[in-house]
């Protein structure tokens, strides 16, 4: 593509906000973080007699806090437009209705 | 100015709207593993002795290492479009490759899983897994659905990362035009996300 081209497209291109790119060093940390949070689920389940017992919920609750870092930092979505983040949420949120709902209907039967 | 118009007219790009898009397409995949994650935690609430017995034929030395894997592979991905941004296309490429060598990696792991237990007669129709009870039957069953589903994302994400590398090779991707960079990341920690789920509630119920 011809240089004159590519400035037509920066002229038109209508997002002119800076871009944010996140470092070499924070990505690392993230991955660091979720190797541990990986570590502590394994941990917790293999010597469970020792520890509180693994339940469904233990093991959700480090899952989502993993699924969190990765959608906020790798997936980019915290540095994104509200837009996105808004979309984001309220479809994460929805779902999180669907399972509840479901498993009250399903803990509740006689 | 009239001459740039004219050049571009036609192709006004819209990086965000096919964020927008991708993400938008997110939201399917996660409704199609989320239905999935509903059945498997009713039959589990409804077979919970059964599927914890079932669940000790896995491996889980082999499941974390897998972990490890996936988490890795969507370090170098994010790690890709960073480099992409600051201009550092060689880079970038580099990081791509290494995310397939990691989906291989992953891949390779998870045949040697299927392979062992089906060996063991413990697939759907063979002889061992005809002889177990009815709630083992459906953990191995969603077991290899789920996992099946998922590995085929893996391989889906392989070539979604295999086609932006040529890309960037031709010149099509480049630091100043990257969204289908990002976007094939965005599917790859996605498919990242729900390994995150899946093995826990795979291999670790106790």
């Amino acid at each position: 593509m011809s240089k004159q081209e590519n400035e037509a497209t920066r002229v038109l291109d209508d997002d002119p906000k800076e871009q944010h790119i996140t470092s070499f060093g924070n990505l690392v940390g993230i991955w660091v973080g979720l190797l541990l949070l990986t570590v502590v689920t394994v941990l917790i389940s293999v010597l469970h007699k020792n520890f509180i017992a693994f339940s469904v919920v233990t093991a959700l609750v480090i899952a989502s806090t993993k699924a969190l870092a990765v959608i906020n930092h790798f997936m980019h979505l915290k540095y994104d437009s509200r837009v996105l983040k808004v979309m984001v949420y309220i479809v994460f949120g929805v779902f999180t209705v669907l399972i509840v709902l479901t498993a009250l209907d399903y803990f509740t039967r006689a | 100015m009239a001459e740039y118009l004219m050049v571009n007219s036609g192709h006004n790009r819209d990086d965000q709207a096919s964020k927008l898009g991708m993400w938008l397409f997110l939201f399917t995949e996660l409704l199609l593993f989320g239905g999935l994650f509903l059945v498997y935690s009713v039959y589990r609430y409804m077979n919970q002795e059964a599927f914890l017995q079932a669940s000790l034929h896995l491996n889980i030395a082999m499941g974390t290492v897998n972990t490890a894997v996936l988490l890795t592979s969507s370090l170098t991905v994010a790690m890709s479009v960073s480099a992409m941004q600051k201009g550092n296309i060689k880079v970038s490429i580099n990081l791509l490759i290494l995310t397939l060598l990691f989906a291989c990696t992953f891949l390779v792991i998870k045949y040697f899983e299927w392979s062992a237990k089906i060996g063991h007669g413990l697939f759907p129709g063979m002889e061992h897994y005809n002889m177990l009870e009815p709630g083992e039957k459906l953990f191995f069953f969603l077991y290899y659905f789920m996992t099946g589903l998922h590995g085929l994302h893996v391989i889906i994400g392989g070539i979604f990362i295999g086609i932006v590398i040529r890309k960037i090779k031709t010149g099509k991707v480049r630091p100043d035009r990257y969204i289908l960079l990002e976007n094939a990341g965005l599917y790859w920690h996605l498919v990242d996300i729900i390994w995150i789920f899946l093995f826990p509630l795979f291999y670790l119920i106790h």
